[in-house]
């Protein structure tokens, strides 16, 4: 496991709050009790981030994912003050339903579908993280397996096959899920994602999305403390 | 002189070819299973009526449906949508 010597200035937090979200308490949780950073919550009809560096797209069912997952989150006032965090570099992470509101809103490529089972898929599993140059991913080491939960019912990844191609080429696949030994094969896909795509990041690095949840997986109570190196990580890209 | 009445877009959202749709598979399945031998591929995709004021010309009419369709009915990565234009009465 990762620790991390926070000594530098507190790095603040937002995470964003739609009519829906389930998750946002638990990635509060997470900053401000595990990692001890300053962190708020912000309500859809916000303007503004108050200033905040990380802005945290929370997993649930925004607007009850109705028309489409994401598809009326992306047009909340909230939405577009984060658009304008990501496009002036900071960093931004997407969360299951989070990721499903990035990739609507166009800030990353593709879109979550329903699941290739048509189940909704509530289970611990592994993803391998194949970039280390991401603000989320600064602290792992290249291959790193994580273990951490998935629930979702539209998760299977899916674009263009020269969106993905590009995607590949560019070194934007951030995560892809894998079995207990690393290898990414088509029975450890959980959902049907394209090249077994669990997590990217946009061209600048800086806006990543996933859908396992790390934040339930980032004390050792839940099984798994692996996901905390995440929010570790974006700390310790801001401190140091 | 009678106001004319509403219009009534109908906009149909289908995935484009190339997009897997398990929905649609397992449809096929319990059609084939019911003994519709006939079918041989189901997609399943989205139906809006949206009804727009009666004072708008037919071609802004029309503008406002291909704006809103493919501005948030459709993900135009995946989806692509038709519509038809009729007085609703």
């Amino acid at each position: 496991m990762t620790s991390v010597e926070v000594t530098g200035r507190p790095v603040k937090f937002a995470v964003t709050v739609f009519p829906g979200s389930n998750c946002d308490h638990d990635a509060e949780h997470v900053i401000g009790t595990v990692l001890g950073q300053p962190v708020r919550s912000l309500w859809h009809s916000e303007r503004t981030l108050h200033g905040a560096d990380v802005v945290i797209v929370p997993g649930g069912f925004a607007h009850g994912d109705y028309l489409r997952t994401g598809a009326i989150a992306r047009f909340s006032p909230v939405m577009k003050a984060v658009q304008a965090h990501a496009k002036a570099g900071k960093p931004v992470i997407g969360i299951c339903n989070g990721f499903q509101i990035l990739c609507e809103v166009g800030l990353l490529p593709g879109v979550l579908m329903r699941n290739l089972s048509l189940k909704f898929i509530c289970e611990f599993l592994h993803v391998r993280v194949e970039r280390t140059d991401t603000p989320f991913t600064s602290l792992c080491h290249p291959g790193q397996l994580i273990r951490m939960p998935i629930a979702h019912g539209e998760g299977r990844y899916t674009a263009h096959a020269s969106t993905v191609a590009g995607l590949e080429r560019r070194g934007q696949v951030v995560f892809r899920y894998c079995d207990a030994r690393g290898e990414a094969t088509p029975e450890s896909n959980p959902n049907g994602s394209m090249n077994s795509i669990a997590g990217i990041c946009n061209e600048a690095r800086n806006v990543v999305g996933l859908m396992p949840h790390p934040e339930r997986a980032s004390e050792e109570f839940l099984t798994s403390a692996d996901g905390r190196v995440m929010f570790e990580s974006v700390v310790a890209s801001l401190t140091r | 002189m009678k106001r004319a009445g509403a219009w009534l877009a109908r906009v149909s959202v289908g995935l484009k070819p190339d997009i897997l749709d398990p929905q649609g598979k397992v449809v096929r399945g319990a059609l084939g299973e019911l003994g519709f031998s006939a079918v041989q591929e189901v997609r399943v995709g989205k139906h809006f009526w949206v009804r727009l004021r009666g004072s708008l010309s037919r071609p802004a009419a029309e503008r406002e449906v291909r704006r809103m369709a493919a501005r948030v009915l459709i993900n135009p990565v995946i989806e692509t949508f038709t519509f038809t234009l009729s007085r609703a009465g």
